[in-house]
């Protein structure tokens, strides 16, 4: 079955060429703004938690920020769904506070496909 | 347009936004330099440059973009002030960023290296050598790389896994991660430690409680193992080591002198309960700074409010749409409302009686068409802001070159105008704003010296009046030097040593090329070549510049340009059986032609005795060449105007009705001609011409010197 990524970012290039890399490696891709926005475009899943795979999220978000949405989901029927953090946002604590939210990886940008590729294989069954 | 055009689109058009947002953010700190909000989007904009430039594979611009962004967290973590000083520089770093963006989306290279690395070492030193942080550390591994020498001998590595018990929770499952080591080698030995399985009472099934020791034979390098744990090494219990000494023959020759304490921790004496329980001693630094006593709990509080709030701020989102696209849904406007118009007339004449319902329902469509129109011929407006901004800019940056204070002003900023226009008027704005700050603005002790404030003012003001736009750039500086103007004039033999010449005259003549009042050229404003073509770039606007000067008081430029494509009131009247529609702005008032009231001197001029006043007639179909056949013979009626300067009256045959009519350029289709402002069609299909009176003004009665415009006419001989 072809996997379901969720990817969130505030910035359209971003969204766009990352999008396009996943599409590109066969991912099915939904695109959100932001926190809040990913969280309604995962209201539209819910019938079908199984199907979503993966989801990708920036940190640095206007209206919800990466770490709330995290905190978020792992509220809901989607909890066990991995989450990779892609940010430029290296420091320590943010990263900590990442993790304990529930956060899978965390991803720097900026990153080469290969790497992004790479990085989503580490959670997501490629069979 | 493939995808990845399109991302390159979107990556010109948000960093677009996101420099100008950086820019309204440092004027803005400029006059509030405390104002966390301002930095903090300030920041962000930067932020975003640096990762979209990133994912767009401009990797000078990220990198550059980076070193600011260290040197705003800087501004953010209030390790650095505000100064004049900072907000030149970093206006400057996004000058730079912007031109390598400008660069790149012509296809050219970013920078030129040794450009970039000077510009860099800049910011740099503005940081402070030693606070040039190391590049980012990536998670990732360097995938591209090939892998190196290829390790031709075999390593033996321990690796012990173990998880927290909720890892399932952050969506990770350690069987990748086993499968991910077993395609890097071959598994020696596999053991699985099953103590902390609990009861099955007590089992969860979402919980982790296995925990692994691996031996594997490999020849990947320790580095390409690690990778394996990337996204888990930091919050679990993990570890590779090289044991290959203890398996030199593939054999593990048992350690008897391994320590206690290594013992403990392979045996999982330290549990996940202890690790997660140390973990969480670990306060927020908020928190920690509260408990210190260094701050108080409402600080925190407040500085994360705030924070927030910055955060929730909306982006004003822009989308680029090709002017053409516009262009055809202006044209479509228009041909809707002559449609709608015919349609009304057709009502109109329509003499059986009509139901009252379609009556209603016609009207409000008319109302619907008009807005209709309206909106789409705003499309094409912009405020004036964003250029009025520009020059603020670069007006305080001049001066502060010069070691000059300023101040500078807008006002009207929100007068709107064609995107065209305000793209053509921007060379012209900038030779002025430089002109103001160089040859305008004194030094502060020169200043002083005549008793005027330090802060020299330069004022932005842009208004609407008589169908133009007006924009003035005005300086309290020490005014043009008529004196040195009359001697350069006579230099250069366009005057007499002992002619007597109007302040008006000598003015103009700084529009003429190869004159220069500035004895001592500056590096900004260049050679002084600047005026004679800000007239001619005015001119091809259809526009002009007036001069008004004082010494020491003063200079106001004032541009006057004509509205493209814009919407304008208009008097419909008929002069020569032509249609013409004169501007109801500039419209004083109208009245029935009396020939009684009409005083002529010379062969042309005539007056006319309206409300007291002796007004100049001009004659329109004479100038324009729109009918010499019968000349002056049936105008019955008189439009007065008034465009701010002057007033005169205007001979017609027939005063129509007033309409609200979009105005097309006559440069676009034709070329532009003076005297009108342009051409549009009318509701019943026709084509009238649009008056421009500041043009026809001009014509009448502003060639008397030298005759530049005389050929514009045969009509007029010198008058004031």
């Amino acid at each position: 079955m072809e996997k379901h990524i969720l990817f969130i970012d505030d910035s359209p290039t971003i969204r766009s060429s990352v999008s396009f890399c996943l599409r590109n490696a066969g991912y099915k891709v939904t695109e959100a703004i932001d926190g809040e926005d990913g969280l309604q475009k995962m209201e539209s899943m819910k019938e079908e938690t199984q199907s979503l795979s993966l989801i990708i999220t920036d940190i640095n978000m206007p209206r919800m920020d990466g770490i709330t949405f995290i905190l978020k989901v792992k509220e809901t029927e989607f909890k066990f769904v991995p989450i990779l953090v892609l940010t430029t946002e290296a420091e320590e604590s943010l990263i900590k506070k990442g993790r304990e939210a529930g956060a899978a990886g965390w991803l720097l940008k900026p990153f080469q496909p290969e790497q992004l590729l790479w990085a989503v294989k580490k959670v997501v069954w490629s069979k | 347009m493939s995808e990845q055009d399109e991302t390159l689109e979107i990556f010109f058009s948000e960093t677009e936004d996101l420099l100008k947002l950086a820019e309204e953010s440092l004027l803005a700190l400029e006059s509030t330099p405390e104002s966390t909000s301002d930095i903090e989007q300030l920041f962000r904009s930067m932020h975003t440059i640096k990762s979209g430039s990133a994912m767009v594979g401009f990797m000078s611009i990220s990198e550059y973009a980076h070193l600011v962004e260290n040197l705003l967290e800087r501004l953010r973590s209030s390790k650095l002030t505000v100064t004049n000083n900072l907000i030149t520089f970093l206006l400057g770093s996004i000058d730079f960023i912007r031109s390598m963006v400008d660069r790149v989306s012509q296809g050219e290279a970013e920078a030129d290296p040794e450009d970039l690395n000077e510009r860099k070492d800049q910011v740099r030193r503005y940081l402070g050598v030693d606070a040039i942080s190391t590049p980012e550390e990536t998670a990732e591994p360097p995938a591209k790389e090939e892998p190196k020498e290829p390790i031709e001998k075999f390593t033996f590595y321990e690796i012990d896994l173990k998880f927290r018990k909720d890892l399932f929770y952050s969506g990770q499952d350690p069987l990748l991660i086993l499968l991910d080591f077993a395609e890097l080698g071959e598994f020696v030995r596999v053991v699985p430690d099953l103590s902390e399985l609990p009861d099955f009472a007590n089992f969860r099934m979402h919980d982790l409680y296995i925990s692994w020791q691996i031996i594997i034979k490999t020849n990947r390098s320790y580095e390409d193992l690690e990778n394996v744990l990337i996204f888990v090494k930091d919050d679990n219990d993990v570890h590779i080591e090289d044991v290959t000494n203890r398996y030199r023959e593939g054999i593990d020759i048992e350690l008897a002198d391994k320590k206690l304490g290594e013992v403990l921790l392979e045996n999982g004496r330290i549990t996940e309960e202890d690790l997660t329980g140390a973990l969480k001693k670990q306060k927020m630094l908020g928190e920690i700074l509260v408990d210190d006593g260094k701050i108080r709990a409402e600080d925190l509080e407040e500085a994360v409010t705030s924070q927030e709030e910055s955060r929730t701020v909306y982006r004003k989102t822009t989308i680029r749409v090709d002017v053409e696209k516009i262009d055809s849904l202006i044209n479509l406007g228009e041909e809707l409302g002559i449609g709608l118009s015919r349609l009304q007339s057709l009502f109109e004449k329509h003499t059986a009686p009509v139901e009252m319902e379609i009556t209603e329902e016609m009207e409000d469509i008319l109302k619907v068409g008009r807005e209709f129109q309206e909106q789409v011929a705003r499309v094409r407006m912009f405020p004036l802001e964003g250029t009025f901004r520009r020059f603020q800019r670069m007006a305080r940056d001049l001066a502060f070159q010069q070691n000059k204070q300023i101040k500078v002003i807008s006002t009207g900023l929100d007068t709107e105008m064609d995107k065209e226009v305000i793209e053509h008027i921007a060379d012209p704005l900038k030779h002025l704003v430089r002109n103001c700050v160089d040859h305008g603005i004194e030094t502060e002790e020169e200043r002083q010296a005549k008793g005027k404030p330090p802060a020299g003012t330069i004022e932005f003001k842009a208004y609407q009046r008589g169908g133009r736009i007006f924009i003035e750039i005005r300086d309290d500086g020490r005014g043009l030097d008529l004196t040195n103007i009359q001697k350069k004039a006579i230099e250069r033999g366009w005057i007499e040593l002992d002619q007597v010449v109007s302040k008006e005259i000598l003015l103009g003549f700084i529009f003429k090329s190869g004159f220069s009042t500035s004895s001592q050229v500056t590096e900004l404003s260049g050679r002084g070549v600047g005026m004679d073509v800000v007239k001619t770039q005015l001119d091809q606007l259809g526009g002009t510049i007036d001069i008004n000067t004082k010494k020491d008081h003063g200079t106001i430029f004032t541009l006057c340009l004509p509205l493209i494509s814009a919407l304008m009131e208009v008097l419909h009247v008929t002069a020569q059986g032509t249609s013409l529609l004169v501007p109801l702005q500039a419209i004083v008032g109208t009245e029935k032609f009396k020939k009684e009231r009409v005083k002529g001197f010379g062969a042309h001029e005539r007056v006319y005795q309206f409300r007291g006043d002796y007004i100049p007639l001009i004659d329109i179909t004479g100038i324009l060449n729109l009918d010499t056949t019968s000349t002056n013979g049936n105008s019955s009626a008189l439009v007065f105007v008034d465009t701010g300067s002057k007033a005169f009256g205007i001979p017609v045959d027939e005063v129509l009705e007033p309409q609200q009519i979009i105005v097309k350029s006559l440069e676009t289709n034709y070329r532009s001609v003076k005297g009108l402002a342009g051409a549009t069609i009318l509701g019943d299909g026709s084509v009238s011409l649009v008056l421009d009176l500041l043009g026809l003004e001009e014509i009448f009665f502003k060639n008397s010197f030298k005759g530049d415009a005389a050929h514009e006419s045969e009509e007029e001989d010198e008058s004031g």
